[in-house]
């Protein structure tokens, strides 16, 4: 999104409010965009700068429930049959 | 445009009115709620999905991407230290949730930067952010990981460039979570 409206990327001397209301308005813009011209050159190689190390690291511990054990399974599960399924489709590669 | 409303819009203040007029139209409820809009019941599983042989049947019930990003700010020097992100520079925590065309289909600007994501986001959750049940987003690792965001194993490498290389199963995770970066 930085990458698409280059406003977003330096700070702008409005009130508080304000700079909030440009990041809403210019998420309507972009859909309507995208809507309406998807074509347009803004939407090529539009990466997210992903900041890892900008994660909140004790947001996991929060879950020390019986919910942390429920969504670990369920992860553990969709890796487990994926793993699987990769295996499968492998061997059916190697053998034609 | 006529030339009256260019020309009561020609100085400075004029630009300042032309902006918050500009604005309150973008972010009124009709068109924001028309063009931004959370999946519904009736959403299928995107394309995105179940046409990919790698993601689909796994990934059925994840809907949509949830990520933060870090907009720099202008702050009144009385609150400036609670916009100080990590990196020491000031901003506000935007929280956006987009669907597999990467479309918004969630955005909540406006917290410090130094706030929580997972505070962030139980705020929208507790406010307008629904999921419905059995529903999931994918996030990543700053969120946690409960009922309704599905987040990456932690301190493992997902960006191999090749599943042939796979040594471990949570790689193969790893061209979904890769969508993470792709957002728009």
């Amino acid at each position: 999104m930085k990458k698409c409206f280059k406003v977003l990327t330096l700070p702008q001397e409005y009130n508080l409010e304000t700079q909030a209301q440009i990041v809403c308005a210019l998420g309507v813009v972009h859909n309507f965009m995208k809507v309406n011209d998807p074509d347009n050159p803004l939407f090529k190689d539009s990466t997210l700068e992903l900041d890892p190390d900008m994660g909140d690291t004790a947001a996991n511990r929060r879950a020390g429930s019986q919910e942390w054990a429920r969504v670990a399974a369920r992860r553990e599960k969709i890796a487990r049959d994926m793993w699987k399924d990769y295996h499968y489709k492998r061997r059916l590669v190697h053998r034609s | 445009m006529s030339e009256t409303y260019i020309a009561c819009y020609s100085n400075i203040d004029g630009r300042f009115r032309a902006i918050h007029h500009v604005l309150d139209l973008l972010i009124s409820p009709k068109i924001y709620y028309d063009l931004v809009e959370l999946p519904t019941k009736d959403s299928p599983v995107p394309e995105e999905i179940s046409k990919s042989g790698s993601f689909y049947p796994w990934f059925k019930d994840c809907i949509s991407i949830l990520d933060r990003t870090h907009i720099p700010v202008h702050v009144p020097d009385a609150v400036r230290a609670a916009y100080h992100n990590r990196k020491g520079t000031l901003s506000q925590n935007v929280l956006a949730a987009t669907t597999m065309d990467m479309m918004f289909a969630y955005v909540l600007p406006g917290w410090e930067g130094s706030a929580a994501d997972s505070q962030i986001f139980d705020d929208a959750h507790a406010e307008d952010f629904t999921i419905l049940e059995g529903w999931y987003y994918l996030a990543d690792t700053g969120y946690p990981n409960c009922d309704t965001l599905l987040v990456p194993y932690r301190g493992v490498q997902y960006h191999l460039k090749e599943w042939g290389r796979a040594s471990e199963k949570y790689v193969l995770l790893s061209p979904l979570m890769r969508v993470l970066i792709c957002l728009p």
